[in-house]
């Protein structure tokens, strides 16, 4: 058996190959298509994974508002999808997922501090009041943003929190697009005292591979990576994420080789990419 | 003087901007000089800083804001023919897509450019582009699309205005991440940029056309 976390993959691009319309919340099927998404679940826990993520994302009321829906069924959104992945989970553990606003913060945006600081409070309650194990908070493309969504989700209970950035490749080396750069950012997220800190979504496995080595070289266990299946592709009108399980999970455990003892995945990545690599790792060993 | 204000507006200084563009004006530069050799090309520069990981978002948006604090100095003073260049110009996301970071940076630049812009937001149908476009009388629409799905979306709004018989009068202009020059060929988008700063240019060539 292998010590190292087995996180899920994707929720979205699961639910949008299950007809959900594209611009749909995801969110919102915790209540209208539970049994989907309970099935999506059951499929990566019996794919071997070791902590299934609520199907949340977006839960928020900032979003919830800004897609035009009623920002008070936050709550119930939230409540609905900790039951599905509760009864899906089985032995494994269950995170409640909060993501970003989607808005950009004052002075850059129009979103106030304390706007941000409320609509992270509410989903954090309706998260922790149900039976999770810990709070991941995801994919924020801002260190801003994602340290007022920790101060939030701490002032409302004292459920371990893991967080992760979301780092574009350029020329210099990777950064969030509002310029925070990974070890630094990764370092801050460690001393306010997550439990791990990480990157997912916009890498490639291949590009995260990169980005893996640099930081669990200053920070090992300490860091998780939930990269995407490489970057989407249109074929005839269909979109098609390039990498293949075995592609995956042969670059995941390079990263569990340079030390990550967390890793999953982020879009694109399906029940089959998350199996290949939990076998992957069992079969370190043998 | 030309080199500060190209640092100026990179920088993201407004004021600076706008005070060292009156003083190259009192020194006997002429406004079209300043746009065309200085401005234009240094926002341009702003552009290949984001690609290359210099510049990011706030410095991004704050370039636009300075942009726009030197036109308002040269803007009265241009000739009327580069007058002529400036039109209504619809901008959005495309529906199902609710990225609106890179819209907005495109719709502020357009506007800082001297351009009536108007920003409809984001996740915006085919036909509300195209309603648009003729309640405002506007000669071009602007697209945004992030995600790889809703930019085959960008298709239906080239559809809806040829519909509208507006092909020829009112162009179209596509952009965000995943878009590329070939799928704006293929769509029969007049107009493809790779970023906000070259939207300008591109919008600018797009109304010499239609108009
Ligand atoms: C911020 C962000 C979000 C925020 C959006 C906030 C907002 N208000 O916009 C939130 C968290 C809400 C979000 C949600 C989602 N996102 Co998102 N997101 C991003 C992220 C991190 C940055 C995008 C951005 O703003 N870039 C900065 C701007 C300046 O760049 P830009 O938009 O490309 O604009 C530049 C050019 O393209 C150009 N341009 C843009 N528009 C136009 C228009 C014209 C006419 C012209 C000429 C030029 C032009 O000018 C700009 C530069 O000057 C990217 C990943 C990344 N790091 O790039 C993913 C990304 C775009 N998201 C992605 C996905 C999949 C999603 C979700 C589906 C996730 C989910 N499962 O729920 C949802 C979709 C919701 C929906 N229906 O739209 C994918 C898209 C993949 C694909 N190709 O299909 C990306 C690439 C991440 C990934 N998986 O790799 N996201
Ligand atoms: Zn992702």
């Amino acid at each position: 058996m292998s010590s190292i976390l087995l996180l899920d993959g994707a929720m979205g691009s699961m639910l949008l190959s299950a007809g959900l319309e594209t611009g749909g919340m995801p969110d919102l099927w915790n209540i209208t298509q539970p049994g989907i998404v309970q099935s999506v679940h059951q499929a990566y826990r019996d794919a071997g994974a070791d902590i299934i993520t609520t199907n949340t994302f977006g839960a928020n009321p900032a979003r919830l508002k800004a897609n035009g829906l009623d920002p008070s069924i936050t709550t119930k959104i939230n409540q609905e999808a900790v039951r599905l992945a509760r009864e899906a989970a089985g032995h494994s553990q269950v995170a409640g997922d909060i993501g970003p606003t989607g808005m950009l913060l004052e002075p850059v945006g129009p979103l106030r501090k304390e706007d941000a600081l409320v609509s992270f409070r509410v989903q954090a309650e309706a998260l922790a009041a149900g039976d999770v194990d810990l709070l991941l908070l995801e994919t924020f493309f801002s260190l801003d943003e994602a340290l007022l969504a920790l101060q939030a989700v701490k002032e409302v209970c004292a459920i371990p929190v893991w967080v992760s950035l979301t780092f574009r490749k350029t020329r210099r080396g990777f950064f969030t697009i509002h310029g925070d750069k990974p070890l630094e950012s990764l370092r801050v997220l460690l001393g306010h005292g997550v439990q791990k800190a990480g990157a997912n979504c916009t890498l490639s496995s291949a590009d995260m591979k990169i980005l893996a080595k640099e930081l669990c070289q200053q920070l090992g266990d300490r860091v998780f990576l939930q990269p995407n299946a490489g970057e989407p592709r249109v074929v005839d009108r269909t979109i098609i994420y390039p990498e293949s399980p075995a592609e995956f999970a042969g670059n995941m455990l390079d990263m569990v080789a340079s030390g990550a003892e967390a890793v999953g995945g982020c879009c694109g990545t399906t029940p089959d990419h998350i199996r290949e690599l939990h076998d992957a790792l069992q079969g370190r060993h043998t | 003087m030309r080199e500060q204000l190209a640092n100026a507006l990179l920088s993201g200084d407004d004021i600076a901007t706008r005070d060292l563009t009156a003083t190259l004006l009192e020194q006997g530069e002429s406004p079209v000089g300043i746009l065309e050799d200085i401005l234009l090309p240094t926002i341009r520069k702003a552009g290949d800083l984001w690609e290359e990981g210099e510049l990011f978002i706030p410095e991004l948006l704050q370039a636009s804001a300075a942009l726009k604090a030197g036109l308002e100095v040269i803007k009265p003073l241009l000739p009327a023919s580069s007058e002529s260049m400036r039109g209504t110009i619809i901008v959005g996301t495309i529906q199902g897509d609710i990225h609106d970071i890179g819209k907005t940076l495109v719709a502020g630049m357009l506007e800082s450019a001297g351009h009536r812009v108007v920003d409809l937001g984001a996740d915006v149908s085919p036909q509300s582009f195209v309603g648009a476009a003729q309640r405002e009388a506007a000669q071009l629409i602007c697209i945004s699309a992030l995600l790889t799905t809703t930019m085959l979306n960008q298709e239906s709004v080239v559809t809806e205005r040829n519909n509208a018989a507006l092909q020829g009068r009112v162009g179209i202009l596509v952009g965000g991440a995943p878009v590329t020059r070939e799928w704006a060929d293929r769509i029969g988008a007049e107009g493809y940029a790779p970023d906000a700063f070259r939207a300008v240019q591109e919008a600018a060539r797009l109304l010499a056309i239609v108009q």
